[in-house]
């Protein structure tokens, strides 16, 4: 679990104002924030369109220098070799080169850690195959569609085994499957004791793997905190069992009415969720052995999909539906 | 390193992978070997091999510099253009790496196309020489191996110093008439005027004497002294007669030899080595000789010259080569440079200006350097009049500022080896120190620390406008 003791990231009074061409401020994508990431957490970063998510990213990989503030990763300025030793990035988008071929890219990337060819071909061999690639680590990444390049850069980003993981929206383009390991695999890494730091519009799935989450807007801080805490909504109860009779139903309800006197109850099945069903749909295709040119599929290491804990509202909401519901409850 | 060299593949897969790199690649490559069959000449064998050799290595240096300005700005541009540098940048590699690894590929392939080209043009060379082989005369075939097939050092005579020598001069007439008011300047040129018709003319029955010293190092058994001499009309039957006498009675052999050339050109007399005392010393009398009474002029300048086999046709012919990937990798410092902060249109602009002032460089300096004096050993006068017009203060600093300008810019021009191998002449150690020392080292060294710290202030993730 997360050690409190170690700031892994820490940003402070962030602040980054895009200028045009005449020095003339012109947006202020990152106003002012700070937060800190613990070693072994997984940090969510969460925000519409626009709020300055990959902004802070790329600050705290000195892509982009902060118009103020300070910032330490692993404990050092980020422009040290020693910190980027230690860190991988997925970009918003995989910006890969085309005339690579996945393996070679991942050999590539390899050669700029120092690795020796012996372990090069074993990372790569290994992230191919995590990231379901293997079938066509020949072909050139220009070639690929955009969720096939999406988990090379994934694979990238690994490739040196990283203390820190950097990931912009790790799951855009990606199919279901492929979102469902991304969540294992950030699981995973959790539980290796690496640190994630992690933007995403796909709320479900930061709810399931995120520790703690902040909510920008407009390049603001506007909530921060612990999942568990945000999330547990106190104004509904939800009974979980298997399927009962119908007179059963019918006691249950009669003594809800007579205790409580509240005729606001219904007692009904629970829908499955879409993912729960195109993953059964893919799922026999792969057990029956179809063929598909894209990305490989394992069943392997697939988890039955839990069933759903929190509010059901809250697990299928939009951004802004969240942001409102949890500033409601501010 | 293992990064720069990782760097450095990934730049040359890329340019595998490019069409229009194979296209150019394709063409460079089909224009080269038609050349010989293209280019006449002047008829003679020689004169084709002249030709050749000046236009494929002229052409290979204009095509090769371009593609490499293209590949050079086009390699680091298009990293950053397209974002991968994000990634590259959030790995553990220093900025100089990054340089460093686009430099060395695009030097790579750049430099394999190079050795592809000096391949090709030495096929050329001997394909013309044998292809002609059966249809040349004896002395035909001995002109082509000692001026064409051969490396050959120059050595000059050691020439006086007219200025100083005009300076005593007008001393030792101060000293003499202390009371004498004529200016400075005139006495300065009835001096030099003086001094000119006693170091240079040759009337009939004169003679002029040279030393050549600094003749080392020769290979075979034969040298070459060249000669070119003036006359103020020309003689009737268009010769001149004269006699030479080349060593030193009692410390080398003697050799006399009469001829009967004609002003104006180059003369090129083959003699045995033994007139060349064990020091490296020629020492050459010439007494004119002519029918027609008509006075020779010799000046300092292009007047004798020895020459002297020094080295093998094909080492200097592949030192030409290294002279050119000299002038290529700078420019693609110079490229690379470009591209750490301007896009890929302006960066090719950039370094293909300074391809062309790096290209003409010499002949900027000497357009700009010092006002125009009249030269002592001009044989045409007549426009000293031209000279009192003065030059206001302002175009002078315009153009020491201009000159020291154009000194930045690397002197492609000093490399340029085709003057030394349409010749066969021995490419000396400054040339190639320049080269490797000035061109490569020193401007390629700078234009890639430059690039260095630019590409270390940039914020790489700006959008660039
Ligand atoms: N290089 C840039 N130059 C100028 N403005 C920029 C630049 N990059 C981002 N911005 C602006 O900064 C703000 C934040 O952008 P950012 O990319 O950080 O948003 P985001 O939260 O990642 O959005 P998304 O969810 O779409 O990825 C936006 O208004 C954007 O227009
Ligand atoms: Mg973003």
């Amino acid at each position: 679990m997360a050690d409190n003791t170690k700031p892994v990231v820490m940003a402070r009074n962030l602040t980054k104002v895009f200028k045009d061409f005449w020095g003339r401020p012109r947006v202020k994508a990152v106003d002012d924030i700070s937060f800190q990431i613990n070693q072994g957490e997984v940090y969510g970063l969460l925000g519409p369109n626009g709020s300055g998510k990959s902004t802070t990213l790329k600050l705290l990989l000195g892509l982009l220098f902060p118009t103020k503030g300070q910032i330490s990763i692993l404990g050092k300025p980020v422009s040290h070799v020693a910190v980027k030793q230690r860190i991988g990035f997925l970009p918003e988008e995989s910006y890969l080169y085309g005339y690579l071929s996945a393996r070679e890219t991942l050999e590539f990337y390899g050669k700029l850690f120092d690795l020796t060819a012996a372990q090069r071909k074993q990372r790569a061999e290994q992230l191919l195959d995590i990231v379901g690639l293997e079938k066509v680590a020949s072909r050139p990444v220009r070639e690929f569609s955009k969720g096939m390049a999406r988990r090379l850069g994934l694979a990238q980003a690994l490739i040196n085994d990283p203390d820190l993981i950097f990931l912009d929206e790790p799951t855009s383009g990606l199919d279901p499957i492929g979102t469902r390991q991304i969540k294992d695999l950030i699981s995973d890494l959790k539980q290796r004791g690496k640190t994630v730091l992690l933007c995403s519009h796909l709320l479900a799935d930061v709810e399931d793997v995120c520790d703690r989450i902040s909510i920008l807007y407009g390049g603001k801080i506007k909530v921060e905190g612990k999942v568990s805490d945000l999330l547990q909504n106190h104004n509904t109860l939800q009974i979980n069992m298997p399927d009962l009779k119908m007179s059963t139903i019918e006691k249950i309800k009669k003594v809800i009415m007579e205790t409580e006197n509240n005729p606001d109850i219904s007692i009904e099945h629970p829908h499955d969720r879409l993912e729960t069903f195109f993953l059964n749909v893919v799922e026999q295709a792969v057990k029956d052995k179809d063929e598909t040119s894209g990305a490989q599929i394992h069943l392997a290491g697939k988890k039955e999909p839990e069933p759903q804990t929190a509010d059901q509202n809250t697990a299928e909401t939009t951004d802004t539906d969240l942001i409102k519901h949890l500033m409601d409850k501010e | 390193m293992k990064q720069v060299l990782a760097i450095a593949h990934k730049t040359v897969l890329k340019a595998l992978h490019d069409k229009m790199f194979a296209g150019i690649t394709l063409i460079f490559l089909i224009i080269l070997p038609l050349l010989p069959l293209l280019l006449r000449g002047d008829g003679s064998v020689i004169g084709h091999l002249r030709l050749f050799i000046s236009y494929s290595v002229n052409f290979s240096i204009f095509f090769l510099s371009l593609l490499a300005i293209f590949m050079a700005c086009n390699s680091l541009y298009e990293e950053m253009f397209r974002k991968q540098m994000f990634l590259l940048a959030t790995k553990p590699v220093r900025k100089w790496q990054i340089i460093a690894g686009h430099w060395l590929g695009t030097c790579i392939i750049v430099g394999t196309l190079l050795a592809g080209a000096t391949v090709i043009n030495y096929g050329g060379l001997r394909w013309i020489y044998s292809h002609q082989k059966s249809v040349l005369t004896e002395e035909q075939h001995t002109d082509i191996a000692q001026n064409f097939f051969s490396a050959r050092k120059t050595a000059l005579p050691d020439n006086p110093d007219i200025d100083s020598m005009v300076e005593e001069s007008v001393l030792s007439f101060r000293k003499a008439n202390p009371n004498d008011k004529t200016p400075a300047e005139e006495l300065r040129e009835t001096y030099r005027k003086r001094l000119f018709y006693k170091l240079y003319c040759i009337p009939v029955n004169f003679q002029k004497k040279w030393t050549v010293s600094g003749i080392k190092g020769v290979k075979g058994d034969v040298f070459n002294f060249r000669f070119k001499y003036y006359t103020s009309e020309m003689p009737p039957d268009g010769k001149i007669n004269g006699k030479w006498v080349f060593g030193e009675a009692g410390v080398t052999e003697e050799h006399e030899v009469f001829t009967d050339k004609s002003p104006e050109t180059y003369h090129t007399l083959t003699l045995p080595v033994s007139v060349i005392s064990g020091d490296g010393t020629l020492q050459v009398k010439f007494t004119n000789q002519d029918n027609d009474m008509l006075t020779l002029i010799m000046p300092d300048k292009d007047n004798v010259e020895v020459l002297y086999e020094s080295g093998i046709f094909v080492i200097n012919y592949l030192k030409a080569s290294l002279l050119i990937f000299c002038q290529i990798a700078a420019l693609v410092a110079i490229g690379v440079l470009f591209s750490a902060f301007l896009s890929f249109p302006v960066a090719c602009l950039m370094t293909l200006f300074f391809f062309g002032i790096g290209t003409m460089a010499t002949h900027f300096v000497q357009m700009l350097s010092a006002p125009v004096v009249e030269e002592a050993h001009g044989h045409s006068h007549g426009h000293e009049a031209d000279h009192e017009a003065v030059e206001s203060i302002f175009d002078l600093v315009a153009r020491k500022m201009v000159g020291s300008m154009i000194q930045v810019f690397p002197h492609f021009d000093t490399i340029n080896p085709t003057r030394f191998l349409t010749d066969g002449r021995f490419i000396d150690s400054s040339t190639m120190i320049w080269g490797f020392g000035i061109i490569l080292l020193l401007q390629g060294g700078t234009a890639l620390i430059l690039g260095t710290i630019i590409l270390h202030r940039k914020e790489l993730a700006k959008v660039t406008i």
